[in-house]
């Protein structure tokens, strides 16, 4: 009878070690001194008997069983004990319980029966383990190498193989003594299959079964279903064994659709774990990447210098530096790296790195960037890639630039006598194109209140709702409208007014500029850049704003009076301008308020229709017929000293509007 | 810009614009005066204490109420302007076209104007 017991034993003591990952001892009768799986009665073993709970005595019929386990006090320990006694833990298994102690009474007959109740709890119990595993196992092989010992330590399913489609091919693994082989073509037909096939099914569809599998006493097959198609297949084989039956055919269909929600669940886990990982090192890269932009720009005696890079992505192929030769000359580097993403922010760094290599000892701009290419041009071509920079290298006392230019986009010079702007071309091909790279060095002398704007094509190419681009003109236009300001303020507004030209559209590449403005004596008074859109909602937060920066200016004396008179008479331009505006979503109204103590200006420019509306008809006050309209007009004459409308080059007005404060009668 | 509009007997109306009076709400106060003017009240008082902002636009809607009130034999006073407004009117010279009062009962008395 005792062997009978064993099954059950051996049942319990398995499930156990799956669900608790510890040892289940049985003792039955009550003084043996072995317990039912014959393990020997250690003393350690002893000891855990007469340490456990007295719910681990369990009487059944007219037995006592006990029970001890080397988890301690586990609670799951006191659940199976109670189980065993009360049955709430699993109905099943207090059933077998029962069943198992009344075949223990009637060994012969019960015998095979017991063997089959056995094998559905280790079937059941399998079934559960092989949720657990998926949660232990950390990636998809290790999982079904987990899943396979434990098929082969709890299944007597003969040798067991699962084979899946893997990364460049396939992955088989087989339970330890096996020796099996499943040819491609067998293993993708047997994927095809919508359920588990026999050794006769097998040898129908691939004759060569007969021949290579000549050892082989029956095995069976089952694809492992996927949401479309088949991940690969789990098979059973026996080689000594006899035939598969009925309810092994049934467990390995069970098992493989098991295995194959176990792979999906994994995948998914995986992917969002290398999502997760991803987004870890991105923003590690991005860290990086942020690093490698200059501190603080150097402070250069005659100019003012100022930098912004503005990611489209979180990291990006976009980069600028300075670094100074031995002699002291600060030079600029602006570089744009081809592609976008991590394999251009790579690059950038490799960029970088030579970059400060070599600067020191490199005088000319346009040598500098040939050695620049000679060191990195085989990592570029290896990566398909090139890379487009502009370098300028700073000399004061006069001030004077530099420049040299492989294949970058060209750089922007205001020229603050002519008012006019100058663009500096490519002087050479893009660093990659070619191995020996040969540009040319300008040298450019800026005057008092120049600007230079080196700058990414991200900045002109930057794009709105309707396919526009930004463009040099609206470049220019900016840079006129800001030229006094700080570089700072200056770069800021150059930015301002990209956005508010591609307003919800979000950038697709990199904004990266590094503006140099060379000081200007008879800055006296403080420039304000604005910009904004010429839709017509955006006048009166306009309005606002420069009313809270021009009231500062007002000194005592009824001034606030003068701040409301010339805030409502550039009110009234603005709102002139936005009604011309050709296109009040993506046009702009940009330009500076000059504030003083002594004077107010505000020059503003857009390009809208050319309208002027100082040419008005003069204004008769009746005050009892007053006119209709023309009351625009009469603010902006009686608020202002001086205000003046011209319509420029390329279709473009400039407003001048002036209040004088001090040193002049006013009306 | 919101309007509130109160009737405080049959000869007066009392209009009462709250927020910003330019370009883009102007047309609501042209379009509130001309229907009131439809009515003919004799005397529609315009209580500015709550328009923080009134530009070109504003002070045409105003004339045009005017306007279209003369036409019926009434007229327009305003009342309590902001410092901006009253800028505003004294540019135009329109100070010179509306009575302006200290108070919304000063200007239904038209007694004590802020201007001779």
């Amino acid at each position: 009878m005792k062997s009978k017991v064993n099954s059950f034993a051996k049942t319990l003591a398995i499930s156990w070690r799956l669900l608790t990952e510890g040892e289940l001892f049985l003792l039955f009768p009550e003084d043996d001194p072995r317990d039912v799986l014959g393990k020997e009665m250690t003393p350690e073993i002893g000891d855990l008997f007469s340490g456990t709970a007295p719910a681990s005595q369990v009487v059944i019929g007219k037995h006592t069983w006990r029970l001890a386990t080397t988890n301690g006090f586990d609670p799951k320990f006191s659940l199976l004990a109670s189980a065993l006694r009360d049955g709430p833990w699993d109905e099943l298994l207090h059933g077998w319980i029962s069943l198992l102690s009344d075949f223990s009474r009637v060994e012969d007959i019960a015998k095979d029966l017991v063997v089959e109740l056995v094998k559905a709890w280790d079937r059941l119990s399998f079934l559960f383990e092989l949720t657990k595993i998926a949660g232990r196992s950390s990636g998809q092989e290790e999982m079904l190498h987990m899943i396979v010992d434990s098929l082969a330590e709890v299944i007597d399913a003969g040798d067991i193989i699962i084979s899946v489609d893997s990364v460049g091919g396939r992955t088989t693994i087989l339970s330890s003594e096996a020796d099996f082989s499943i040819p491609m073509e067998l293993y993708l037909k047997i994927k095809q299959a919508s359920s588990p096939m026999s050794y006769s099914d097998v040898k129908r569809i691939y004759p060569e079964a007969e021949r290579i599998y000549a050892d082989v006493d029956d095995l069976i097959i089952a694809p492992l279903p996927a949401p479309e198609g088949a991940y690969g297949l789990l098979g059973f084989v026996k080689t000594n064994k006899g035939e598969y039956d009925a309810s092994e055919a049934q467990l390995l269909a069970s098992v493989a659709e098991h295995i194959g929600a176990l792979i999906e669940a994994s995948q998914a886990r995986h992917s969002r774990e290398d999502a997760e990982r991803l987004e870890r090192e991105l923003s590690i890269a991005a860290d990086i990447q942020a690093n490698l932009l200059p501190v603080r720009l150097p402070e250069v005696a005659g100019c003012e210098l100022s930098a912004h890079l503005q990611p489209a992505r979180r990291i990006g192929g976009d980069f600028y530096d300075v670094a100074h030769l031995r002699t002291g000359e600060p030079i600029l580097m602006l570089a744009d790296v081809s592609g976008k993403g991590m394999p251009a922010a790579i690059l950038t760094a490799v960029v970088h790195a030579t970059f400060h290599g070599e600067a020191p000892y490199q005088r000319d701009p346009a040598q500098l960037l040939s050695e620049i290419n000679r060191s990195i041009y085989p990592d570029l071509e290896k990566a398909q890639a090139f890379v487009t920079a502009a370098v300028a290298r700073i000399d004061s006392d006069p001030l004077r630039v530099a420049y040299s230019s492989a294949g970058h986009v060209e750089a922007a010079i205001w020229r603050k006598r002519r008012q006019w702007i100058e663009f500096l071309p490519a002087t050479g091909l893009p660093l990659g194109v070619q191995r020996v790279l040969s540009c040319r060095t300008k040298e450019v002398a800026l005057d008092p209140g120049d600007v230079l704007l080196l700058y990414s094509d991200g900045v002109t190419e930057a794009e709105n709702r309707d396919g526009e681009v930004f463009g040099a003109q609206r470049l220019s236009d900016i840079m006129e409208a800001v030229h006094p300001a700080s570089a700072a303020d200056q770069i800021l507004n150059i930015l301002k007014a990209v956005e508010t030209f591609c307003r919800d559209l979000p950038l697709r590449d990199d904004l990266t500029m590094v503006l140099l403005r060379a000081e200007d004596d008879d800055a006296d008074e403080t420039i304000i850049p604005f910009v904004f859109s010429s839709d017509s909602n955006a006048i009166s937060p306009f309005v606002e704003w420069a009313w809270g920066k021009i009231s500062p200016f007002a000194t005592a004396g009824g001034t606030p009076d003068l701040v409301d008179e010339f805030t409502l008479a550039l009110s009234e331009v603005v709102t002139n301008q936005s009604k011309h505006a050709y296109d009040r979503s993506s046009g702009l109204i940009m330009g500076r308020l000059s504030l003083s103590s002594k004077e107010w200006r505000a020059d503003l420019f857009d390009r809208g229709e050319g309208f002027d509306p100082f040419i008005g008809e003069e204004f008769e006050m009746d005050p009892d017929d007053p006119p209709m309209n023309g009351y625009g007009l009469r603010i902006i004459k009686s608020a202002l000293d001086t205000y003046k409308y011209e319509r420029q080059r390329d279709n473009r007005n400039h407003w001048t509007l002036t209040k004088i404060l001090m040193g002049e009668e006013r009306e | 810009m919101n309007i509130e509009v109160e009737h405080p007997n049959s000869e007066n109306v009392i209009v009462r614009p709250k927020g910003r009076i330019d370009v883009e709400s102007a047309p609501i106060l042209r379009d509130n005066l001309k229907s009131i003017a439809n009515k003919s009240p004799k005397l529609v008082v315009v209580d500015l204490s709550e328009v923080e902002f009134i530009d070109s636009s504003g002070l045409s809607a105003l004339v045009s109420g005017l306007k279209a009130l003369r036409q019926e034999g009434g007229s327009i006073s305003l009342c309590r302007p902001h410092p901006q407004a009253l800028t505003a009117l004294r540019l135009t010279l329109l100070d010179r076209v509306f009575p302006i009062f200290p108070s919304v009962e000063e200007a239904l008395e038209q007694v004590n104007p802020l201007m001779p």
